[in-house]
């Protein structure tokens, strides 16, 4: 975990987030990746998408209006269960970060609204699959990206934590 | 050709000579080009990389030498029934 130490205290970037009908919803920003001089960037901007966690997913899934609002880069296929049969799939590149803040480790849930929010950047892009729009969010995202952070559930307050880790 | 000509034709190419590339290359991601491999590598972001670097945008696509499926979580198992 991404921490550090001021004047005594630990900071740390974190998102918190609740349960909405049973379902963690975390805010994202997803962009094109530019590729110069044989390495990859990513320049965000503040659009922000709502984003499933979802800890059984192999792979990040993005709404077809999102990949096309973003202009995304086809990259290849991808193949996975169904609850039917097999299905195919596009894979897009693409740059994700997660919007979070900083706090202080013991900080109450108080300065937790309080701190400004930041976006913290995954370090390479990754290949997302398209799916249909739907009404509940915009993103699933898979253990390619949760693998980044720490991440808890806490059952008497009901919040879950994404903590930057290294 | 267009990128989206490009990615679909290669794929089909690909999916059809898949079990000739996976003796020797299993694991590996191809790099596509024109329906032909260019060359094979450890990891996709890396073929994508030679790709651009090569070929430029629209001009390829990368397919993972294996016959495995993915599992997509909620999207596999309840999202996709939506709109089978």
């Amino acid at each position: 975990m991404i921490a550090w130490r001021t004047s005594g205290s630990i900071h740390m970037l974190v998102q918190r987030c609740t349960l909405d009908q049973h379902r963690l919803i975390v805010p994202v920003s997803l962009t094109k990746p530019a590729f110069e001089s044989g390495s990859f960037s990513a320049s965000f901007s503040q659009n922000r998408y709502r984003a499933l966690v979802d800890t059984g997913a192999q792979r990040t899934v993005a709404t077809r209006s999102v990949i096309a609002s973003q202009n995304l880069m086809r990259t290849g296929h991808t193949q996975f269960k169904g609850i039917h049969e097999p299905r195919t799939h596009t894979r897009y590149l693409a740059a994700i970060g997660l919007w979070a803040r900083r706090i202080d480790q013991a900080d109450s849930s108080a300065a937790y609204e309080q701190a400004e929010q930041t976006l913290f950047s995954i370090r390479e892009p990754i290949e997302i699959v398209n799916m249909d729009d739907n009404s509940n969010f915009d993103l699933i995202l898979g253990f390619d990206v949760l693998k980044n952070f720490s991440f808890s559930f806490d059952q008497d307050t009901r919040i879950f934590q994404l903590a930057v880790a290294q | 050709m267009a990128m989206h000509e490009q990615s679909e034709s290669n794929y089909r190419w690909f999916r059809n000579n898949l079990s000739n590339f996976i003796p020797q290359h299993k694991g590996l991601h191809a790099l596509l080009h024109d329906c032909d491999v260019d060359d094979y590598f450890r990891s996709s972001l890396e073929a994508i990389a030679a790709g651009l670097a090569k070929y430029g945008e629209g001009n390829f696509s990368v397919e993972l030498v294996d016959d495995r499926m993915e599992d997509l979580g909620f999207y596999s198992h309840v999202g996709s029934a939506l709109h089978a």
